[in-house]
């Protein structure tokens, strides 16, 4: 009697188990080979907030800010060190924008604004003298002066120290100082990123002779930021408390801001639900989805500087020819891509994502952006493919956007005769072949720079100045690089790379996909933050709770 | 019995030596190394800045070389620091291994005080429905998978009551009711899966005694059924369980690091898991000996209780 009872629970168990997983609406996110975008991305989508409006900077709200409390803010990405010229980390630069500061810094617009210099002055091209800010205190008391500035910057471009900043001051030729507040600095040749390279992620201005060495400033920090350092513990949280003597009176607003680990987004937003959390920044766009909804939350989605690419190496077989690069393009679907990638939440580009604003052509001004599969056919036979060929597409183990957008990628491709594997990489190992310039066809993410310069010359621009990771060897895209950088007016900077994004779409030698929308929630309190593109934490400077 | 126990522990001692090399070894056949991760795919950095930094690892020397270098520091106490954050390993560890130790602590006396009793009555009753369900039960609980449990816990709690995982570790010491209220959900979901092991085990064990003679011959003399179990059939009954539960408990060492990361306790689990993800070599060889020591070291205590448990075993 007992055994079938014992069977009979076990297959009612069993049963159950079944009808719950497969019914239910289909929350699930397996990227069916053609599947329907949510919303038709034609043009890209301005920030949309799902509930407080989009405030720029300057807020005008009602009941305005007010000073105090404490923030607790939960990522799941980690920082190792805080290191201002040596810790590469892209996580660590996010929270470096509230302890150090540069010369300059690029706003949310990505134009380059005052930061430590108040104004300059540009004499033939390439003499810059800057007045300095003053009254600026470090965190340690000792005011900001500009014998600080050389020292910091000497010390990013020395090469025994081993910043990989050094890359963006290789320009600067000499550095004087002229009295307490004034600098000067000489530049090779006119360079017009120069200013953005200033407020680049490895530029902080630190006190004179505080790192004798590496290890100096790995755990605290002396910085002239909104925010010091209370207490790191790697892998875990940092605490941050404010600047009394900050140089902008007033600001911050919080007292404390706690950047705390959490490495299961679930469990952040179990905290963000049980009030333990005031504000959690979200990787994962399905995380996203559960909770913008929520009455009692407030979801932002803001236009980034990043991208997530698909990389076409013009000295492999058989994308070396500029036909095959040119069909494989024409052949994706890029809004399926988006949907499978990150959600939809994100931007469809063909060349700079939108977040750069000034610099960035959309998509409709450039060509192949629209999928045609008769015509991507059609250039394939030209090739002398006409049965298409088998194609190895390397991805990275650990990044959950390339392990989606593959097999939308592969299905797109398969439609022209492309038969696409897909190969998975450690993160070592794709480091080691991309630097070492023979990396095959394969998927990236990258971006998060301030200035078209900066992006693309040392990605394109042919050895010995450049990097040229792609081996694509084109003089074009090397004039108009070296143009564009040695012309200092923006005006006059834009037309050179617009052409370089035409030029980039006629010959794709990196498919631009999408970027992926920086996503945030929070409680309702939480008031005037606004995300910067680049991801970095410059808003909760502006932040107050109204609560 | 002084033999044995020396025995055991020289025996002990060669193998964390091979623990030592096989991890030493392992982690460096990883793909990639701590320089790729510093450095990362956006630096510009010429050749000469990874090697000078290979060097200063000491990664461009032969294994055998950089092996002796590390296992003759840690001989005299120095594990070294971490490549990743400069914290010396010893100290990181330490700050780590409370929390893991009170996560295991919880999860086996979970795991004892439900599967024990489970496992008696499931073999006293064997057969009727109570049993049925026993048994349903520990399969589900061997069958469910700890991170599965973990995530479930999490939204059902946070969507009922509003409780949420605690951001950061409170000693017991500092303020017990805050600790417990932390370490209590993660810690029973850890020994959820344990329990159904050792309930499983006690019932086994359970029916073997009680068809023993020698617990006829209690009943026969008329002691109540409460005095021969507790007196005669679990004393003898609980000697594999000992040993099962001692190697449940380096299972949930290892185990921990899901309950770790879900519920974002500092434990080792997780410790190990980021040095791993860092390439953080002296982090990871340092804390795998580490946890092979408190392993080993405990299946030495439970051989000797075992001992003390089991006469007939005590003069072998």
């Amino acid at each position: 009697m007992n055994r079938k009872l014992f069977c009979a629970l076990s297959f009612l168990a069993v049963v159950l188990m079944l009808v719950a997983a497969c019914g239910g609406p289909a929350a699930t996110q397996t990227a069916a080979p053609t599947p329907k975008p949510a919303e038709p991305t034609k043009a890209p989508a301005p920030a949309e907030p799902t509930k407080a409006p989009a405030a720029p900077t300057a807020t005008t709200a009602p009941a305005g800010p007010k000073a105090g409390g404490t923030l607790v803010f939960a990522t799941s990405i980690d920082v190792p060190s805080l290191e201002p010229h040596l810790e590469a980390a892209d996580a660590w630069h996010r929270r470096k924008a509230l302890i150090y500061e540069n010369l300059t810094w690029v706003d949310n617009d990505v134009v380059v604004k005052p930061a430590l210099a108040e104004s300059w002055e540009i004499k033939d091209d390439t003499v810059y003298t800057f007045k300095l800010r003053q009254g600026v205190k470090f965190h340690n008391g000792k005011e900001m002066d500009a014998e600080d500035v050389k020292y910091s910057l000497e010390r990013v471009l020395d090469e025994k120290v081993g910043s990989a900043g050094r890359g963006d001051l290789i320009m600067i030729k000499s550095i004087e100082v002229l009295d307490k507040y004034t600098i000067r600095i000489t530049l090779k040749e006119p360079t017009g990123p120069f200013l953005a390279a200033l407020a680049g992620r490895y530029n902080a201005v630190i006190p004179k002779d505080s790192a004798p060495d590496g290890n100096a400033l790995r755990r605290t920090a002396i910085g002239t930021g909104p925010f010091m350092v209370q207490e790191f513990v790697p892998a875990q949280r940092l605490v941050l408390v404010k600047n009394p003597n900050y140089w902008d009176k007033g600001k911050p607003y919080l007292d404390k801001l706690i950047i705390q680990v959490v490495p299961d987004e679930q469990t952040a937003l179990a905290g963000l639900r049980a009030g333990t959390v005031d504000m959690v920044g979200i990787e994962d766009a399905k995380n996203f989805l559960m909770v913008k909804d929520d009455k009692n939350l407030v979801a932002t989605r803001t236009p980034a500087i990043k991208i997530d690419t698909l990389e076409l190496p013009a000295d492999v077989k058989p994308v070396d020819n500029i036909k095959v690069r040119q069909a494989i393009l024409l052949a994706l679907d890029k809004p399926a891509i988006m949907q499978a990638g990150v959600m939809g939440l994100g931007q469809v580009i063909g060349g700079m994502p939108p977040a750069m604003k000034y610099w960035a052509l959309p998509p409709e001004q450039l060509p192949n952006q629209k999928r045609d599969v008769a015509k991507a056919k059609q250039l394939l036979a030209e090739a002398g493919y006409p049965n298409g060929f088998n194609l190895k597409l390397r991805t990275i183990v650990g990044y959950a956007t390339m392990a989606a957008n593959a097999p939308v990628i592969a299905a797109n491709l398969k439609d022209v005769g492309i038969n696409v594997s897909i190969e998975t990489v450690d993160l070592g190992v794709w480091i080691e072949d991309w630097r070492g310039l023979r990396e095959p066809v394969t998927l990236n993410a990258w971006g998060g720079f301030t200035d078209p310069d900066l992006l693309y010359y040392r990605h394109f621009h042919t050895p010995p100045l450049g990097m040229d990771f792609r081996r694509w060897k084109n003089a074009k895209a090397d004039e108009l690089l070296d143009k564009g950088r040695s012309t200092v007016d923006p005006a006059k900077r834009k037309p050179y790379y617009d052409e370089l994004q035409k030029l980039m779409a006629e010959d794709p030698i990196m498919i631009p996909l999408y970027s992926a929308d920086l996503l945030n929630v929070m409680q309702p309190y939480v008031k005037g933050y606004v995300q910067h593109p680049s991801g970095w934490y410059y808003g909760f400077a502006q932040t107050y709770l109204a609560k | 019995m002084t033999k044995y126990v020396i025995n055991r522990l020289l025996t002990m001692i060669v193998s964390l030596f091979g623990v030592t090399i096989i991890v030493f070894l392992l982690v460096r056949l990883i793909p990639g190394t701590i320089v790729e991760q510093m450095l990362g795919t956006e630096a510009l950095t010429s050749y000469e800045s990874v090697e000078s930094l290979r060097r200063y690892f000491g990664l461009d020397q032969p294994v055998y070389i950089q092996y002796w270098e590390w296992i003759r520091r840690v001989l005299v106490g120095d594990m070294g620091i971490s490549w990743r954050t400069s914290v010396p390993v010893v100290q990181f560890i330490l700050s780590r291994l409370p929390v893991t130790l009170e996560l295991t602590t919880v999860a086996i006396i979970t795991a004892l005080a439900i599967g024990v009793p489970a496992g008696v009555i499931s073999a006293l009753k064997q057969n009727s429905w109570l049993d049925g369900v026993a048994r349903l039960l520990a399969l589900a609980g061997l069958s469910i998978p700890v991170f599965w449990l973990g995530t479930m816990a999490v939204l059902v709690l946070s969507l009922a009551f509003r409780w949420a995982p605690a951001l950061e570790f409170v000693s017991p010491f500092t303020d017990l009711g805050a600790n417990l209220h932390m370490i209590l959900v993660p810690g029973i979901c850890l020994g959820t899966v344990s329990a159904a092991v050792i309930m499983r085990m006690t019932r086994s064990s359970m029916l073997d005694v009680i068809r023993q003679d020698y617990v006829r011959t209690a009943r026969a003399k008329g002691l109540s059924q409460q005095a021969v179990i507790t007196g005669h059939a679990l004393k003898n009954a609980i000697i594999p369980v000992v040993t099962v539960a001692g190697l449940q408990v380096g299972w949930l060492l290892g185990g921990s690091v899901v309950v770790e990361e879900v519920f974002t306790l500092p434990g080792i689990g997780r410790l190990v898991l980021w040095a791993i993800y860092q390439r953080d070599y002296p982090v990871v060889q340092g804390t795998v000996l580490f946890i092979a020591v408190m392993f080993m070291t405990l299946n030495v205590v439970v051989d000797i209780l075992y001992a003390f448990l089991n006469p007939r075993i005590r003069y072998d």
